[in-house]
């Protein structure tokens, strides 16, 4: 199989008159992490109803496994089995108000029969540790509780790309982190291919492999985390900020005149950079 | 319902058969409403608040008095109506003289037996409220063969009240803060807007609930696997039971 899973070419689409995707083209990896970019407002959330044949898009085409996907129903009805989101507001997504119910729909969707569903439905809880609320009516959960639910409910439905829309947005510091190491974890373990649309610039270089900045609904920027946060100022034209690492690093080099790699943005690497320099020094 | 839910969790009978239970109520209200006595109806009162009070450790003897005066108040102004008639000869007090209004033996007869009546319905209807979770319930009346369509409506409606519920709370605390409802004139006003933003906000979210069902899937109906729950015959022997019972003390008494 060829290297990408979903490309997109020159895709289009607004709700009136504005254009809110325009010209859109991306090429995302199989088996990668993907970090979609951009401010409120930006296009992100469309560009993935667009994908996913809700908002039905005016032009361009959209390719998954390098087969043109069709946007009538055969076709929207299998890119909606391959490709699973997880909506930005969890309220939405829940319908049910039992936790089990919720998360086994999609699996049932997809034909699987009753036991098959309950099965993969109490994995994907176990997954983002909600088995215990298993019981529990939804309405009674907290905002990243219900966050947890409605990604098991996609989980369940093992699709090839995953798309996150903001998924720890309203989490706790743990519970950001769990849901990205889950994350990553179904990346390595089931080879998923991931798209995360975020605002927190901190978990794009420890977690992503590709990201694309989005502006006023169009491709802005694209590269390797290292390669976008290169171009600061760039970003800051987009609202965007550098990783606080990075941050610091553009400091030091800027104005403490140190000699510091303006790609590191991770605290590991900065780690070892700042070890090197010391230890350089003193030899 | 919404209140009550919350307690229905933690019952003792909450993981027993739903349709049971569903079945159990429904004779026993039934039963309560065609024998009409008020022997029965009080039989039925105190054994349905002592099964509920018993079998929910979350349900205190005050909380359950205070679920009881809920329907108290719309009780006891349904009542005075038929208590308060026209006197002809049998009366027991005459209040007003002139139009011959007072209370007669019929009429206090009546009262107390409606009074009675009611409250033991309202008593074995929270048997079932307090023992059965909402989801459960939904899914007896799946085992009823009931119309799919409409109890999927009633499912989606029962979580939808929730949201409804909590962005009206936080659009009403954000009214407050910023000094809403500190007039009459600025009351109707915010009253009106929060109605406004209500209807154009369950309109957004339906559209996005609608996508969010698309995109998993969903095809026009909904279908959730059903829970496991312990078999319950208990409930059909007690039907006999109570009707037993029942009969024998409208037969004495
Ligand atoms: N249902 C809609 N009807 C009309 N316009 C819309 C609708 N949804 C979004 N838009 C507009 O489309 C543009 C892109 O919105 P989108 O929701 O995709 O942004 P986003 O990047 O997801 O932002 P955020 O970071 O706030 O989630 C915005 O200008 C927005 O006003
Ligand atoms: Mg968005």
């Amino acid at each position: 199989m060829s290297e990408s899973i979903l490309k997109c070419e020159n895709l289009c689409f607004s709700y009136d008159e504005e254009l809110s995707l325009n010209n859109i083209s991306m090429n995302v990896k199989r088996g990668s992490i993907t970090a979609v970019l951009g401010r409120n407002g930006a296009g992100k959330s469309t560009l993935f109803l667009t994908l996913n044949g809700i908002n039905i898009k005016d032009k361009g085409s959209v390719y998954f496994n390098d087969k043109l996907v069709e946007y009538n129903k055969k076709g929207i009805t299998e890119i909606r089995k391959k490709i699973g989101i997880v909506f930005q507001d969890p309220n939405d997504q829940l319908f049910s108000a039992s936790v089990i119910k919720d998360v086994s729909f999609g699996a049932l969707n997809l034909g699987l029969s009753q036991d098959e569903a309950r099965k993969r439905a109490e994995k994907a809880l176990k997954e983002v540790e909600m088995y215990d609320y298993m019981e529990r009516p939804t309405h009674a959960l907290s905002f990243g509780q219900k966050k947890r639910v409605a990604i098991a409910g996609i989980l369940v439905m093992e699709p090839e790309l995953i798309i996150l829309d903001e998924p720890t947005a309203g989490l706790d510091p743990m519970g950001a982190n769990e849901i990205l190491v889950l994350l990553k974890k179904i990346n390595k373990e089931k080879g998923t291919t991931i798209i995360i649309a975020t605002h927190e610039m901190d978990i794009v270089p420890l977690y992503c492999d590709y990201a694309y900045v989005l502006d006023k609904g169009s491709v802005v920027m694209q590269g390797s985390p290292e390669e976008i946060f290169c171009h600061a100022d760039e970003l800051r034209k987009y609202d965007l900020r550098l990783p606080r690492i990075a941050h610091l690093m553009e400091i030091l080099k800027k104005y403490d005149n140190m000699a510091v790699d303006e790609s590191i943005d991770t605290i590991s690497k900065a780690r070892r950079a700042i070890k090197e320099l010391v230890n350089g020094k003193s030899n | 319902m919404l209140l009550t839910d919350k307690y229905a969790y933690v019952s003792k009978l909450a993981k027993k058969d739903p349709l049971a239970k569903v079945i159990f109520t429904f004779a026993v209200l039934f039963l309560c409403l065609i024998l009409n006595n008020v022997f029965v109806s009080i039989f039925i009162l105190i054994f349905f608040a002592g099964f509920t009070i018993l079998s929910n450790p979350a349900v205190s003897f005050f909380k359950y008095i205070k679920f009881m005066l809920i329907p108290f108040s719309f009780l006891i102004m349904g009542i005075i109506p038929v208590l308060i008639t026209f006197v002809k000869d049998d009366s027991i007090i005459i209040l007003i003289d002139r139009f011959n209004i007072g209370i007669t033996y019929n009429s206090l007869n009546t009262s107390i037996n409606l009074f009675f009546r009611a409250l033991s319905a309202v008593s074995v209807t929270y048997f079932l409220a307090l023992s059965t979770p909402m989801v459960s319930f939904f899914e007896s009346l799946y085992k009823l063969k009931l119309p799919k369509l409409f109890i999927t409506l009633m499912e989606l409606i029962y979580r939808y009240i929730f949201i409804l519920i909590d962005e009206a709370q936080a659009m009403y605390k954000a009214q407050k803060l910023r000094l809403g409802y500190n007039s009459f004139k600025s009351s109707l006003y915010c009253v009106s807007s929060l109605a406004a933003m209500l209807f154009i906000r369950a309109y957004k979210r339906a559209d996005f609930s609608y996508q969010a069902l698309l995109s998993r899937g969903c095809n026009g109906d909904i279908t959730t696997i059903s829970q496991e729950y312990e078999k319950a015959y208990i409930f059909y022997v007690l039907i006999f039971f109570i009707a037993g019972f029942c009969i024998i003390l409208k037969a004495v008494l």
